[in-house]
């Protein structure tokens, strides 16, 4: 009798508990799915008070906007940075996991851009890259208009900062990964004579995919849902616009909500698909042990 | 069980209760009143933290003259301000900043108080008529600049031509030039304007390149060539394939590919013009009355203003774009007189508007106090805040005169600026050199169309 009253008030805890988030996610996430789906078939506009229902013509407009389509392509494109920072992040991870002197201290200042203000570092990078007075230009004695209206710098100024700003937490999360490889391996392998670049090929890499695989698949949703390199260190530069930019820019700045949530909906569609595709190729080369 | 329900019960309704805030039983007029008697109303603006402290200085002088009436009084900054009312725009603050470019959208939306019932024939005829016109809306024919009040003007921001008269001068001597400043009340024709950029090339010792100008503002060469964005006949379609304003779109695109005197559209993204102009990288620039204390506090040269340079077509004229705020009271306010009163003391009061012109911030809209203190320099008392000494000419573009006139930016004539915005984003093409005017022209006149259409859409 005891016990049962016991269970039934640690329920009644456990059930208030989840409730909150589960509330927070009914109200925020959930209720804004379904408003999105509802305001992208129409031509809603929060300051005319009325609006009317216009089944599927954002979505065909998406389709023949130009901005959308480069959005789309420069959303693609600047994922160039995610293998980029996968490759060096490990490199770096594998380094430092050996003991030196200034091992805490290269950890550190790697993760620090992971801790940083998003805007703050965004607009640092401003200074850094800006071709009449920058840093980098000066630094490398070039004058490209890293920031100007140039189809390719912008992109190339991204991928450089994204990768910047992302190796430290890539690196932390393989130098977790690394942890867990039992040494046994290595040192059969180097019985067996391996060198360290086939040890590398054949265990760390191989052994590390799990951790591959969440990097990639986070990464890859991060990537999609990019918005504050295009909105504060390009300044709304056409050729650095991203999906979410353009979200952003239809629905907040233009007021234009129905295009804005219809290219919602198909941002959504968008990164489930990507997700599943790659949880379904992951059985041919993630190595679950 | 049931004492707990209860007391939970109770704990709400107080929590509600007290989130509702003052109640509110009395009325003064059609306002609804606190319990005190007065009247609170809610004031959003935006701006530096300076115009916050003044703005705030001006709200307590407006309610020690009218103990009725509390003022809450928000500053936000430029870059969100809008963002924020929309997002709020079921529930609005009860008077609150409106750029002049959304005032279509938000009059015809029909969520701005009409003030024909408010305003005085006295304060009517003491602001410019310009000013009062650019918040006139008639929602039936949906026209601009006749119909009813939907907002006070809070200034009219010409945008003039400024250079640095002590850069001038320094280049004159170094190149040996026989050199006179630009005449203050006469308009150069744009061909005399670029012989004069092109004779102020300069480089300085260390390798630094003065520009003759730091950018030059389209519309102001569009208005300046007897041209327009829109078809003369009407004002719904596009006017970007006429003669006139291809040919003034290709004379701005030339001062950089063909003359070499202007920044190259990538150099302009790098230093903006404001700042080539305050550190003396550029002789000739733009700007606002808006601008001036800036220039005040961070300029070290002479600097002055004149007439914007007019192109070779038939009838054009010297003509910049005028930018405008209004004070605009929300059409759901429950209390409108204090609403209009604290709007009409911000935008015709002589205490707001001196210390708006002299704290650098604009020209006066009262037109008696403009062509007299303002002009006169009544106030301006450091030795920067002499300059401009052609002050006047803020006051001849906005006025007009035979030589010199001004016009509304074009997103104003429009339900929207989205089109503009695109518009300026694809002229890129022109202005790195990838395409001519007319080739633009011609291409894009349709897809212009097709935007004015889209932003027209809602009133069909």
């Amino acid at each position: 009798m005891m016990k049962s009253q016991l269970h039934r008030k640690e329920s009644i805890f456990a059930i208030i508990f989840i409730l909150i988030p589960v509330i927070g996610f009914f109200i925020f996430t959930f209720a804004s799915l379904l408003f999105s789906g509802y305001f992208s078939l129409t031509n809603f506009n929060p300051i005319r008070i009325d609006y009317r229902f216009i089944g599927f013509e954002n979505y065909l407009t998406l389709l023949n906007d130009k901005y959308f389509l480069e959005a789309v392509f420069n959303t693609f494109f600047m994922m160039l940075s995610i293998p980029i920072s996968m490759f060096l992040g490990l490199l770096l991870a594998v380094y430092l996991r050996r003991s030196f002197k200034a091992n805490k201290l290269i950890r550190v200042l790697y993760y620090l851009p992971v801790v940083s203000s998003v805007v703050a570092v965004n607009v640092v990078w401003r200074y850094i890259l800006n071709g009449e007075n920058g840093v980098l230009n000066h630094l490398l004695g070039i004058n490209v208009q890293w920031l100007g209206n140039s189809v390719w710098p912008i992109k190339f100024a991204i991928i450089m900062k994204s990768v910047w700003g992302s190796l430290g937490v890539v690196m932390i999360l393989y130098l977790a990964g690394l942890q867990n490889i039992p040494r046994s391996l290595y040192e059969s392998a180097d019985i067996d004579g391996a060198n360290a670049i086939q040890k590398f090929v054949h265990i760390t890499v191989p052994l590390l995919s799990p951790v591959s695989f969440y990097v990639l698949i986070t990464a890859m949703i991060g990537a999609l849902q990019s918005f504050a390199d295009a909105q504060i260190l390009a300044d709304g530069n056409p050729a650095a616009r991203t999906i979410v930019y353009y979200i952003w820019s239809k629905g907040i700045d233009q007021n234009r909500y129905g295009v804005a949530s219809a290219a919602s909906i198909l941002l959504g569609v968008l990164i489930m698909t990507i997700t599943i595709i790659q949880f379904k190729r992951s059985k041919r080369w993630v190595f679950e042990g | 069980m049931k004492k707990i329900t209860l007391l939970a019960l109770f704990v709400l309704i107080s929590f509600l209760v007290a989130c509702g805030g003052t109640s509110t039983t009395q009325s003064i007029g059609t306002d609804v009143t606190n319990q005190d008697g007065t009247v609170s109303i809610e004031f959003y603006g935006w701006g530096s933290i300076e115009e916050s402290i003044v703005f705030q200085e001006l709200i307590d002088t407006f309610m020690e003259a009218n103990p009725d009436i509390i003022v809450s009084y928000t500053n936000s900054s430029p870059e969100t301000y809008m963002r924020v009312l929309q997002n709020r725009v079921n529930n609005l603050p009860d008077v609150f900043y409106l750029p002049d470019t959304e005032f279509m959208l938000w009059a015809d939306s029909g969520r701005l108080l009409n003030l024909d019932s408010f305003i005085s024939t006295e304060t009517l005829t003491s602001i410019w008529p310009e000013a009062i016109n650019r918040y006139q809306y008639d929602r039936n024919e949906q026209v601009l600049g006749s119909g009813s009040l939907y907002a006070l003007p809070k200034d009219l921001g010409p945008f003039a031509m400024v250079y640095n008269k002590t850069l001038f001068q320094e280049i004159v001597s170094a190149k040996g030039l026989d050199l006179a400043f630009p005449d203050p009340d006469t308009p150069l024709s744009w061909d005399a304007f670029t012989q004069l950029l092109n004779q102020l090339k300069y480089t300085r010792q260390n390798g630094q390149k003065v520009f003759g100008i730091s950018h030059y503002e389209l519309p102001t060469a569009i208005y300046s060539n007897n041209a327009d964005f829109f078809a003369a006949s009407d004002i719904r379609n596009e006017g970007i394939s006429a003669p006139n304003f291809i040919q003034a779109l290709q004379f701005v695109a030339d001062l950089h590919l063909v003359h070499g005197v202007m920044p190259s559209p990538d150099e302009q993204v790098s230093v903006n013009g404001f700042q080539r102009f305050s550190t003396g990288g550029t002789v000739f620039s733009f700007m606002g009355p808006w601008d001036s204390k800036g220039f005040w506090e961070n300029l070290s040269f002479e600097w002055d203003l004149i007439p914007v340079p007019y192109g070779p077509a038939e009838g054009a004229k010297s003509t910049t774009w005028v930018g405008s705020m209004g004070f605009a009271i929300s059409a759901k306010t429950k209390k409108a007189n204090a609403a209009y009163r604290l709007a009409e003391f911000l935008s015709i009061s002589p205490q707001s508007q001196q210390l708006s012109y002299q704290m650098g911030q604009s020209i006066p809209n009262v037109i008696s106090l403009a062509k007299n203190d303002y002009i006169q320099g009544i106030g301006l008392t450091g030795t920067n805040q002499q300059f401009p000494a052609n002050r006047s000419m803020f006051i001849k573009i906005v006025e007009g005169t035979e030589l010199i006139g001004g016009k509304a930016r074009p997103a104003y004539f429009t339900y929207d600026s989205i089109w503009y915005n695109d518009l300026m984003a694809e002229l890129i093409d022109v202005f790195m050199g990838s395409e001519t005017a007319a080739q633009f022209a011609n291409r894009y006149k349709s897809v212009l169309q097709a935007a004015l259409d889209e932003s027209y859409s809602y009133i069909e």
